[in-house]
This record gives C-alpha cells, structure tokens and sequence, in this order.
C-alpha cells in the first residue's frame, strides 16, 4: 500500500473518525484506525462496537492496500507536520506504516486489517431524510436530558418516533423529560420508533452539516446508519422498551407562569451557586406579578431572588432542582416561557411560549 | 463489683417454634434445612444437640445423626417478633442496652443492682414470650458472655471479681473469643491447653505463634476486658440470604428468591425508618467461589418493587452461570440521601403518578 495525501485532509479524517475509537475494549486493535487507499481516496474507519465511523480524503494511491494504525500517535502526529504533502507506505507483510515528509520520516508499528472487526453492511428497512440542522437541533434540545446511570439501559437512549411527518425525540433519566419535534416531509411510508444511545447522539451532532443539507439514514432492527456529506456513522440500537413519557404528562396544572427566559435563567443561576450541594435545590414560589427564587444551605448562607412574571392559579410553592430547570430553560430557543405546576409532588411541565415543537417535564424535590 | 449482664435466649429459634408448637416440646426439632437435603442447620433444639447435631452443620449429616429429628424452615420475620419483644422487654428494665444479634444482648444496669435487675428481666422473659434464657451477670462483657454460656440452657450465672479466677483457670482456651480450632489446636501444639496454661506461657513464644493478637488474648486470659456498651449502635446493613437444599442455576428461580427478599428487607427498613442507598446482591457458587454486585443508587430507595428491581440487575450482571449454594440481599448505606428527595417518574405506574417512597 502506497498513497499520499495533504497533510490538512489527512487530519480531519482522522479527527472525524478519532470519536469512535476505543482504548477500553479487550481488542487491542480497536484503539486503532483501519486505513484503506484504493480508488484515488483514503477511507478511515473506526468503531468501538457501539458506534462507528466512516469518511474518506483525497489521496493519490500509487498502490492500493490497508493498515491499522494506532490512532492516538497518527493523530498526534500528523497534527505536528507541517502543512503540505505526507506520503505513506505500508508493509503489510509487517503491518508498518512508513510516513513520509519533506525530509522526516517516521516508522508506525500497526495491525494487519483482516485483525479489524467487518463493520455490518448499510442496512435498514426503513429510510429517513432529514435536514442535518433539524436532527442536530432535536438532538441539543433532547439528548442532555438521558440517563448518565445504566441502572436501566433503555434510560441511556433517546427515544426517536418517525414518521413521514414528523420526527419527535424523547429523553429522561426517570427524574425529567425533554421532548421535541421536527415536522417536514421525511419520506418513508410508515411510523416507527427506535432507541439510541445518548452518546452515539452526541457525536452524530458532532458530525451533522449545519445547515439545509438533507442527510439520509437507514434504520434496521439493531444498527441505524446515517449518510451526512462524506461522513458515514453507524450506531447501535438500544434494546428495549422505552417508558410511555407521554402518560406521565399531567392533564390539569393548579397554577402557571410565564416570564423571561434569559432573566429566570440569570436568576435561577445565582440563587443555585448557594444551594451547589447535592441535587441544587431552589424553592419557586408563585406570587402576584412575579416568583420568588430563594436557595439556602446551612453553614453557607440563603439567597432570594424575584423576576416578573404573569402568574395564575393558587399561590403554590414548590422545589426543584435548578439544573434540571436551568437544562431545560437552555434549549427552550424563546424570549418567553411558560411554567404549569401542579403542585409539589407533581410533575410540572416547562414550554416555549408561541412554540408548540418542546417541552419538559420535570419532577419536584420532596421536602420531608 | 459485677455490672454487665449478658441475656442470650436459649435454641433460640428452635425454642419459638416449640413454643408455637406444643406438640413438638420434648421432640428434637431442627430448624433450617431439610432432611433430604443440603441445607444448613441453623437451630438445634437441645433436645436435638444431644444427638450431636449443632448449628452450621450440613442437614444431611443432621439427618444421619438424628434421624426422628423434626426438621423445619426458617420463618424469620416469626423469630423478628419474638427479638422485638424480647429487647422490649430489656429496654424496659434498663436504659443501656446493647443489642448483639436477634437473641442477644448486652445490659448495663448503670447504678442499680446488677443481680436483682438480670434476675427480673430473666422472670419476664419467660412469662412474656414463654422462652428461657440464659443470663450472665459480670464485671465486663466478656466475663458476661462466658458467664451465660456456663449456665445454658436457662442458666443464671454470677461472676463476682473474686471469682474471676476460679472461673476462668481450669476453661479450655477456645473458650476465649477469637480463639478458633486452629487456634487452639497451634496452642495445643505449645502445650497450652487452659487458661491457666496460657497465662503462664511465655510471652515471647505467644507473640511468635499469635502475633498481635497476643496481648488481647492474655488480658482475656486474665478476664480484663474495657469495651463499653455500644447502646446507639447504627445499623450499618441488613441482609437477608439463604443457603438453598438443593444448589439452584436456574435464574427464575434464583429471581423469585431475591424478590421475597427484597420484601423481607423493605418490611423491615419500613420498621426501622430507613432508608438505603446501596443494594448488594451476593452469591456463592457450589465452589465455593463467592461472588457480590453492588449498585449504589442516585437516591434513598426503601420500596419492595424498586429493590427487587435492582436485584434483578445485580443477578444480571453474574456472569457465571453455574449452580449456587447460596444467594442473598444486602442494604447499606442508610441516611446519606438528603432530605430533600428528587421524586422519580414511576412509568410502570404511568398516569403521571410519581414514584418517591416515604
């Protein structure tokens, strides 16, 4: 094998698929990129049986062939040389990669690629177009909200539900729930929904073009695929059932407030650097024409805070966990919103003002 | 000037079921395992110990030694009753009480007298529950133990300190806590077979045969012994675990194990008033290999169905698919959680019921 490359080409790809590659896993060679010149371009895979990912740079192979290199020193190191061409030769016989620039040269001990693990073909029944800054944008707004904690998997993934016209995305960690949704023309015939790992999530928005650009996915019962640009990923579907986030919605709220996203959010973050400890514990309490923020832990001090708001319903006061406020006030994307309490040990639903596309609901804190 | 008391029910859960039972008073009756199997002995009743069999041992070497022996199952939340009656009854008569395990005690009468306290307590006891027990009255906790135990069954045992020697120089030396068989058979090996013989041995020859535990055993061999009562001991964990008849592999089996455990637990942390935060499944593999998964949770948990549901995952995560012997349920970790409790969506329940646990 035999190529060479520009040196800025040859970084991205490596940043690109550097994501997804592993050094906890017991297979050695997965902390290593898969490397593949033949038909004038350089594609370079990395998985960690999770996830994986696949794009390409341009190359001039003078003799086509593959290698796995380890991907923490390739990454180093071509982030190192200066801008220009690197060329690239390989033993495969030996599984050594000669590296070559202007007058440097660096031997990099590799895996033979038949060691690489076969990535599953493309595959899926069901096919999904979708524009890459609407499914990036489903995903900021939604993907914070999964469980950290793999006490129950399926917790670990958001939920997505597909449909020709709308794509709506759930996430919650059992103590709240962020939902949003895209309406367009997604293609497909069908409803269907699947659950996938908040981290795949993660760095699929990494990966997603900002912008109108329609990118493509394959949805199958256990990988879904995605097509963005020069960029393929592959993640693993989460087995399981997902809990019905929508029957935990509650039907009547006993009061509600609207008020100033940029000033609550301000607000709640003051008050909650007195309440740092533990679950950061605000008590909101609704009165006539504003609430009242207030915090306190012993041995540190209080705070009280007050922002306007238009209020109604009974004068309720009620805990809640500021950061779980505060996430989801973050990806609201309004001036206003709207808070419906319905009482202490109820769930309370949190919503952009003049959107109908999110929401969130979030538990209080019980005091006893 | 004797002041500790030690209170230990006799058989104890032998004698419940005697005492439930009248029809089997006299008989000897054998509680935890079953006669066609392997359980374990957990409970002999005396008349049972004087075929030779004894706590711990195998149920099928049980059977072997005591054939007409009534074998039957541990029914613990029964004996619970019968603890909480019985350290009731303790903490009644005096303020400062220890207790050791669900049939044991520690009593420190303060300033009244000990004999006369210990004496009352031993007459209650067997008018309010219907069972004996053996009592100890002496100048420390140690001399208490040996004390009650000189006197099994229904036994009342005095050790004045003028008596401390009489009493404690011709015992064997595995009388001495911590002195195990091989212990004493390593002491047996320097010809110190009693007390007597032990305090008199060399000092040099103990502290290279029993390293540090050297010195703690010769000021027992002397009968001193300064730990004061731990009357607020908190309770750190509760367990419930079984050594199963027959070694089970079958996961359902070993579910439906864990769930009436996790009952057991959540009754009994609804009891104390706590609630836990870490939740430990053990198993032990016919091997002999034993094997434990924690999961510590993000928030207090007490309920039955939440417990059982981290049980369940615990179990997952053995890999090990081989036959166990035994398996079991641990909680730990009471009253770190806050006050304040996050509430947690309940989506079994559905309906925007919250799952938060009181």
């Amino acid at each position: 094998m035999r190529f060479a490359a520009a040196q800025v080409d040859l970084v991205q790809a490596v940043q690109t698929v550097q994501r997804a590659v592993t050094t906890k896993s017991t297979l050695p060679v997965l902390a290593g990129i898969l490397l593949t010149a033949q038909d004038e371009q350089l594609a370079l895979v990395a998985t960690d049986h999770e996830i994986s990912i696949r794009c390409s740079a341009p190359a001039r192979v003078e003799m086509p062939g593959s290698i796995v290199l380890p991907a923490r020193y390739v990454s180093d190191i071509l982030r190192k040389i200066p801008s220009g061409e690197v060329s690239c030769e390989v033993d495969e016989g030996t599984a050594r990669a000669l590296l070559l620039w202007q007058r440097s040269q660096f031997v990099i001990y590799g895996f033979a690629a038949r060691e690489f693990p076969q990535l599953p073909a493309p595959d899926g029944a069901r096919k999904l177009e979708i524009s890459g800054r609407a499914l990036r944008d489903l995903i900021r707004r939604t993907n914070f909200a999964v469980s950290r904690d793999d006490i129950r998997p399926v917790l670990t993934g958001a939920l997505l539900e597909i449909s020709p016209q709308r794509v709506a995305v759930f996430a919650t960690d059992g103590y709240r729930i962020a939902y949003a949704h895209a309406d367009g023309d997604f293609g497909g015939q069908d409803s269907m929904s699947v659950i996938l790992p908040g981290r795949a999530l993660g760095e699929l928005q990494r990966l997603l073009p900002d912008g109108d650009e329609r990118i493509e996915a394959l949805i199958g019962g256990n990988q879904v695929y995605f097509r963005a640009g020069g960029v393929e990923f592959t993640t693993r579907v989460i087995d399981g059932t997902y809990p019905n986030c929508r029957a935990v919605i509650p039907r009547d709220y006993r009061a509600t407030l609207q008020a100033g996203t940029e000033d609550f959010l301000a607000a709640c973050d003051r008050a909650s650097q007195i309440a740092r400890e533990g679950v950061q514990m605000v008590m909101l309490k609704l009165e006539e024409g504003h609430i009242r923020i207030s915090s306190e832990t012993p041995e540190i001090g209080s705070a009280q805070e007050e922002v306007q708001a238009q209020t109604t319903g009974e004068p309720l006061e009620v805990a809640f966990s500021a950061r779980y406020l505060m996430e989801a006030l973050r990806t609201t994307d309004s001036d206003q919103f709207m808070l419906e309490i319905s009482g202490p040990g109820s769930p309370a639903r949190l919503r952009p003002v003049g959107k109908e596309d999110a929401y969130h609901i979030v538990l209080p804190i019980r005091l006893d | 000037m004797a002041r500790i008391v030690h209170v230990d029910m006799d058989a104890f859960f032998a004698a419940v079921e005697q005492h439930d039972r009248p029809e089997l008073r006299g008989k000897p009756v054998i509680v935890g395992g079953s006669a066609a199997s392997r359980g374990v002995v957990s409970t002999a009743s005396y008349e049972a110990r004087r075929f030779g069999v004894r706590s711990a041992m195998a149920a099928r070497e049980a059977q072997r030694l005591c054939p007409q022996g009534v074998f039957l199952p541990v029914r613990g939340s029964r004996y619970a009753e019968v603890s909480r009656q019985m350290m009731a009854i303790l903490r009644d008569e005096v303020a400062s009480v220890e207790p050791i395990s669900v049939d044991e005690a520690y009593l420190d009468p303060g300033g009244g007298d000990a004999v006369a306290v210990a004496a009352r307590v031993k007459s209650r006891i067997r008018e309010e529950t219907g069972l004996t027990a053996s009592i100890g009255v002496a100048p420390n906790k140690f001399l208490a133990k040996l004390a009650s135990d000189l006197g099994k069954p229904d036994g009342f045992v005095v050790i004045n300190p003028e008596d401390v020697d009489r009493v404690l120089l011709p015992l064997p030396v595995r009388m001495l806590p911590g002195i195990g068989p091989k212990s004493a058979g390593d002491l047996a090996a320097l010809g110190i077979h009693t007390v007597a013989e032990l305090r008199s041995a060399d000092r040099g020859l103990l502290g290279l045969h029993l390293g540090r535990r050297a010195g703690e055993l010769l000021r027992l061999a002397h009968g001193e012994d300064d730990r004061p009562l731990e009357i607020e001991r908190e309770t750190k964990s509760l367990a419930a675990e079984t050594t199963f008849s027959v070694d089970v592999g079958d996961r359902d089996v070993l579910r439906g194990q864990l769930h009436s455990f996790a009952a057991e637990l959540a009754g009994r942390m609804a009891a104390a008033g706590l609630k836990a935060r870490t939740i430990t499944v053990k198993a032990r593999f016919r091997d002999f290999q034993t094997v434990s998964r924690s999961q510590t949770m993000p928030r207090p948990v007490s309920e039955a169905v939440e417990l059982a549901e981290v049980a369940d995952d615990l179990l997952s995560r053995i890999e090990r698919r081989d036959l166990m012997r035994l398996i079991g349920l641990q909680v730990s970790g009471f009253g770190e959680g806050p006050r304040a409790e996050q509430l947690r969506f309940d989506f079994a329940q559905g309906m925007g019921e919250v799952q938060g646990g009181r």
